[in-house]
């Protein structure tokens, strides 16, 4: 975790050094209350006992009881405040740079997997409580327990060494021990967790064909069962720990009667062990309750852990580093030899292809589905790397340019396109947050989408919420048209834009893209799985050498 | 479908959690009972401690003091132990009691009853929901009996010893939750603005984060992380300003534990001295003042875990009101038509479905599905093509139109579901040999039945050897099998059941193009004597129906492919 926070630029970090500290100081004030309250009844009774009442200083003791009762109350409320502010604060810089470091290693188009973005969220939650629930707890109980063993020092050396020893016990080897020996069962428990929801949710997806074939009872019966089972696993893994805390607990009070024994039998002071044994009870509890976090620090540290490397790698292995990178002049031609490309690490290379784009040109590409179009495109927008074989831009090479460079000059409109929640109009800007209300206008209209909008309900101002998305799916396509074509590019990248569309709707659209094409240096991809006369342009197809390396 | 009226649903939340609390009930009272022990134990240690002590200081050594103490110690440790592990068991029982009656509701009612959600929603709902009822067993429950009952023992025992400190004790105690409501009452309405805003700034993350390959497609990485850093901000700032005055109510008992453990300590001490300046009618020894002191932080320690009792309650209290709002929707019992001789001919006639919640499915809709042939259902998501699909097994609701089946109306919950063969995405397999996987078609099934579905839906003959055994076991969920030998196994079922209807959702999404076009030829070769209807938006698939609707959110149109 001290190295997520570094790696953020140590946000907050006056607010955190200075809650830490808080919590230091509440933790020593209450056990300095208790030892001076034991010392203060015990001496000021042996005092009294012996007639010397009224010698006995009774002043500087009590008021040091009563400061230590407020400072306990004001670092307490101090160390909650900044703690929390801390937290904010690590939150408020870990979530931009995870997000940063999430779209920049993202290769191609696709949403991240609903898996993989509830493992971020639960990560980034784990790791910003762990600040809180665990660090600053830590500090709390080390300056409880160190004021406690200067307690027990100051009564009698004995007792001292008593109190380091079962304080290392307690605090150190007994939890270390725990977290070795369950670190296997926090692990079985988790695949555990994890399998038992997808069944659950087997059983919510299924519900239909269950009931048809009347075997709903059984497949209910049987995830019932297992639920029953993970809690059980859950609660005796939660129990080992609880067991610990008390046995700290323990610990600490057999210490303190030790501590009072040797008072008693005359060895040391007694006035002083009675301090101590209170100091090393005190202390004791705030170990205890320290132990049974000890369960959520394991998750912080692990979360930290994934999101140290996350954050670790802004850039993605294949974007040459700006001060070696070359100036794009001219995107065209763009050239593809012998290119070999695959959508990620662990899936099938495909191509070698080759084909050539010329300024001015609409090109249309065909395959059959599947065959890697879609990622074509996106490896011709740098969105993933070359594995072999060549793709200049201009004469460049790509692999000596920023993929920004590229970027900025090609769009994309994708077959099914994604949206994020809110307002049309603010989705479509997303291309051109300049954009005035007549270039908005200018796109929709080549796009041919200006009718459907203007008789649809919202309008520009439809709303998109989470995977609902008020409009069918051609209208979604040529929406997702009209976006590229508000940024402007030089080559616009479509894929499957006139399925659906009939006869004369699909004219318009290759005439408006034609037209737009002439207009300046641009040049028209079209991707399909069949070519279409409208467009004219030449046509490749280039997986058809029956050259797919595997 | 009925609902409760809002008189019931009050009392329906509070009545749910009675209801599951009641097999853990008894172990709640010996928690309860342990609990208290262990502060009888912490009395044992405080009076040892106490006694030692205070002989010593008379010239009177007490060595069974210490003994009492070392006894104190080991009663505590071990009722500690077993109260934790029997309230964690009551914590456990409540959930599965709540747990057991949604999976029998959703076995009794069917899958209707889980509409109205995503199917993320209710998974979550029907684990993460009843966990959070765990609290209210585990720690409210015993909590608040023990917050009443312990500092009560402990300030009898205090008074025993010495009646002033009892009585700064019971002050304390009693001025207390005046403070408290007075810095709580104002933050509870800002913490729920609170709330929502953190959900916003969640879902504003979430939302960018899913979508990041767009966003940076677009070069707006920049921008929309931006966006994220001041909604966090914003959110920092305004949770501050909420704290500073929630965490008040913690101080004041703080302050109040605190102070009060500090005056006991002066008062005592001063009494000893003998310097106190106010007669209080009773003489102080050191064992009664060690007690004192020493049982002063176990008084506040039960009422030090109410605030986060509170919240155990409160969650529990949200979840059981929902849950039992959930289980209340009964949809309409459904009666399952006797089994169809031959492929039917379905008719819809302007159909427009609602779910049973009341959403609109699908409207007006118009086709009509023969036998041996392969109709699709078109449509973005949404659009309501699974809608018309269930309105066969009566589980979306017609307000308009007319569904006929070889004529005959079928009126509303009517299912077809005995003539019926369902393929949906992903076929529910368990583990145990593909054998039984099929078999749950049809229990009583003949081997020689079996054998011949798998035949014919391709498993036996197919190019992978690995699917000719069919006692082959599966891995957990049907691991180690590929989409299209997942659909196969389906399909088998379809055929052990010989079903004349078959309702197919969205068969194909998981499925490579390959796995696809072999998914369509078995098709087409099963489909004489068999109405199929699908819903699906592959093109493939659309390209092959003998029948293609296209379902809009507004108007169906029609082409015939």
């Amino acid at each position: 975790m001290i190295e997520l926070w570094h790696l953020l630029g140590r946000p907050a970090r006056g607010r955190l050094i200075l809650a830490l500290a808080l919590s230091a100081a509440a933790g020593a004030s209450g056990v300095i209350l208790l030892g001076l309250s034991g010392w203060f009844l015990t001496a000021a009774a042996l005092a009294g006992m012996s007639g010397g009442g009224y010698i006995f200083n009774h002043l500087y003791p009590s008021a040091g009881v009563r400061a230590a009762a407020f400072a306990r109350v004001l670092t307490r409320y101090g160390e909650q405040l900044l703690g929390h502010d801390a937290t904010l604060g690590i939150s408020a810089a870990l979530r931009p740079k995870v997000f940063v470091a999430a779209a920049q290693n993202r290769r191609g188009f696709m949403p991240l997997p609903a898996a993989d973005l509830a493992a971020i969220i639960d990560d980034v939650d784990a790791a910003e409580a762990g600040f809180l629930k665990v660090i600053s707890p830590l500090f709390a109980m080390a300056a409880s327990l160190f004021v406690a063993l200067g307690f027990a020092f100051a009564a009698d050396f004995w007792s001292g060494c008593v109190a380091v020893l079962t304080a290392s016990l307690a605090a150190i080897v007994l939890p270390f021990h725990l977290v070795r020996s369950t670190g296997n069962s926090t692990e079985t428990l988790a695949s555990l967790t994890e399998e038992t929801r997808q069944r659950t949710a087997r059983l919510v997806e299924n519900a239909t064909e269950l009931e048809t074939m009347n075997a709903l009872g059984l497949a209910s019966g049987d995830v019932r069962r297992r639920l029953e089972t993970l809690s059980d696993k859950e609660r005796s893994l939660d129990g080992a720990f609880r067991g610990i805390s008390t046995i700290t607990g323990a610990l600490g009070a057999l210490t303190a009667i030790f501590i009072v024994g040797r008072g008693t039998v005359g060895d040391a002071d007694l006035a002083l062990c009675v301090a101590a044994a209170l100091a090393v009870i005190a202390a004791f509890d705030a170990a205890a309750a320290m132990v049974s976090v000890l369960n959520a620090a394991n998750r912080s540290r692990q979360a930290a852990r994934r999101l140290v490397k996350r954050v670790a790698t802004p850039d993605p292995d294949w974007n040459p580093p700006e001060t070696y990178a070359h100036r794009l002049e001219g995107l065209f031609p763009i050239v593809a030899s012998g290119l070999v490309f695959s959508p990620s690490d662990t899936a099938p290379r495909l191509g070698p292809v080759d084909f050539e784009i010329g300024e001015g040109e609409i090109v249309q590409l065909v395959a059959p589905s599947g065959t890697g179009k879609s990622t074509l495109a996106e490896t011709l927008m740098r969105l993933h790397p070359i594995l072999a074989g060549k793709l200049t831009y201009g004469g460049v090479a790509a692999s000596d340019l920023r993929m920004a460079s590229v970027l900025e000059r090609i769009a994309y409109a994708p077959q099914l396109p994604a949206f994020l929640p809110g307002l049309l109009i603010e989705q479509l800007k997303i291309a051109h947050p300049l954009a005035v209300d007549d270039d908005v206008a200018r796109a929709l209209s080549i796009a041919c989408a200006q009718e459907f909008l203007a008789q649809s309900v919202g309008g520009l101002s439809s709303e998109f919420s989470e995977g609902v998305y008020p409009f069918s799916g051609g209208e979604l396509r040529r929406l997702g048209i009209a976006r590229a074509l508000l940024a402007d590019p030089q080559l616009l990248i479509l894929d499957e834009p006139l399925a659906g569309l009939d006869d004369t709707l699909a004219q318009c659209l290759a005439d408006n893209l034609r037209a737009w094409v002439m207009q300046k240096p641009r040049a028209l991809l079209v991707i399909g799985h069949q070519s279409a006369d409208v467009f004219g342009g030449k046509v490749v197809t280039p997986f058809h050498s029956g050259a797919q390396s595997s | 479908m009925t609902v409760p009226d809002d008189k019931d649903r009050r009392g329906s939340g509070e009545a749910a959690l009675r209801r599951w609390g009641m097999p853990g009930r008894r172990l709640v009272h010996l928690g309860v009972a342990l609990q208290l022990l262990a502060t009888g134990g912490w009395i044992a240690i405080a009076f040892g401690i106490g006694i030692s002590v205070g002989g010593v200081a008379e010239g009177i050594p007490r060595s069974e003091g210490l003994i009492l103490s070392a006894a104190g110690v080991l009663i505590r440790a071990l009722a500690i132990r077993a109260s934790d592990d029997i309230l964690s068991r009551a914590g456990m029982l409540i959930v599965s009691e709540a747990r057991k009656e949604l999976l029998e509701s959703l076995s009794r009612s069917g899958p209707a009853w889980l509409a109205g959600q995503s199917h993320g929603a209710r998974v979550s709902q029907i684990i993460d929901r009843t966990a959070q009822l765990e609290g209210h067993a585990a720690r409210w429950l015993p909590g608040i009996r023990v917050a009443l009952l312990g500092p009560l023992l402990v300030v009898m025992t205090v008074a025993s010893q010495s009646w002033l400190s009892a009585l700064l004790l019971m002050v304390s105690v009693l001025v207390l939750p005046i403070f408290i409501w007075l810095t709580a009452s104002g933050t509870a309405a800002e913490a729920r603005a609170q709330q929502t805003a953190l959900d916003h700034l969640s879902g504003v993350f979430q939302s960018r984060a899913a979508q990041s390959g767009l966003i940076r497609a677009f070069r707006a990485i920049g921008r929309e992380t931006a966006e994220i850093a001041a909604k966090a901000e914003i959110l920092r700032q305004r949770t501050l300003s909420i704290l500073r005055i929630a965490f008040l109510s913690t101080a004041v008992l703080e302050f109040f534990t605190s102070v009060s453990i500090a005056l006991v300590a002066v008062y005592v001490g001063f009494k000893l001295l003998g310097v106190f300046p106010f007669a209080t009618g009773e003489t102080l020894t050191l064992t009664e003042g060690l007690v004192a002191l020493l049982l002063a932080p176990e008084f506040f320690a039960p009422i030090r875990k109410l605030s986060s009792l509170h919240h155990d309650r409160g969650d529990a209290a949200a979840a059981s009101q929902f849950l039992s709002d959930w289980l209340a929707e009964k949809p309409q019992p459904l009666s399952r038509l006797p089994k169809l001789s031959k492929a039917p001919v379905i008719t819809y006639a302007g159909v427009t479905l609602v779910w049973p919640d009341g959403s609109v499915g699908v409207e007006g809709l118009n086709l009509t599905a023969k036998p041996g042939s392969i109709t699709v259902l078109s449509g973005p998501s949404g659009s309501g093509k699974s809608t018309a699909l269930l309105a066969l097994l009566g589980q979306s609701r017609l307000v308009s139109g007319t569904i006929h089946v070889d004529g005959a109306l079928l009126q509303s919950g009517m299912s077809l579901g005995d003539s019926t063969a369902f393929l949906g995405q992903t076929p529910w397999l368990m583990e145990g040999t593909i054998s039984e996987n099929i078999a749950i078609a049809r229990p009583d099934a003949a081997d020689e039945d079996i054998r011949r579905a798998a035949e014919l839906a391709g498993i036996t003959t197919s190019a992978d050897p690995s699917l000719a055994d069919l006692q082959r076991p599966l891995a957990r969920h049907g691991s180690g099998l590929s989409g299209g030998q997942r659909q196969r196994v389906a399909l088998a079922r379809a055929l052990l059941r010989e079903a004349p209807l078959w309702l197919l959702d969205e068969p194909t999404a998981h499925l490579d193009p390959e796995a696809e076009r072999a998914f369509l030829d078995l098709l087409k070769v099963l489909s004489p004597q068999r109405t199929i209807i699908m819903a699906t938006h592959a093109p493939a698939m659309k390209a092959a129906a003998d029948l293609c609707v296209e379902l809009r959110p507004s108007i169906p149109e029609f082409h015939d492919d």
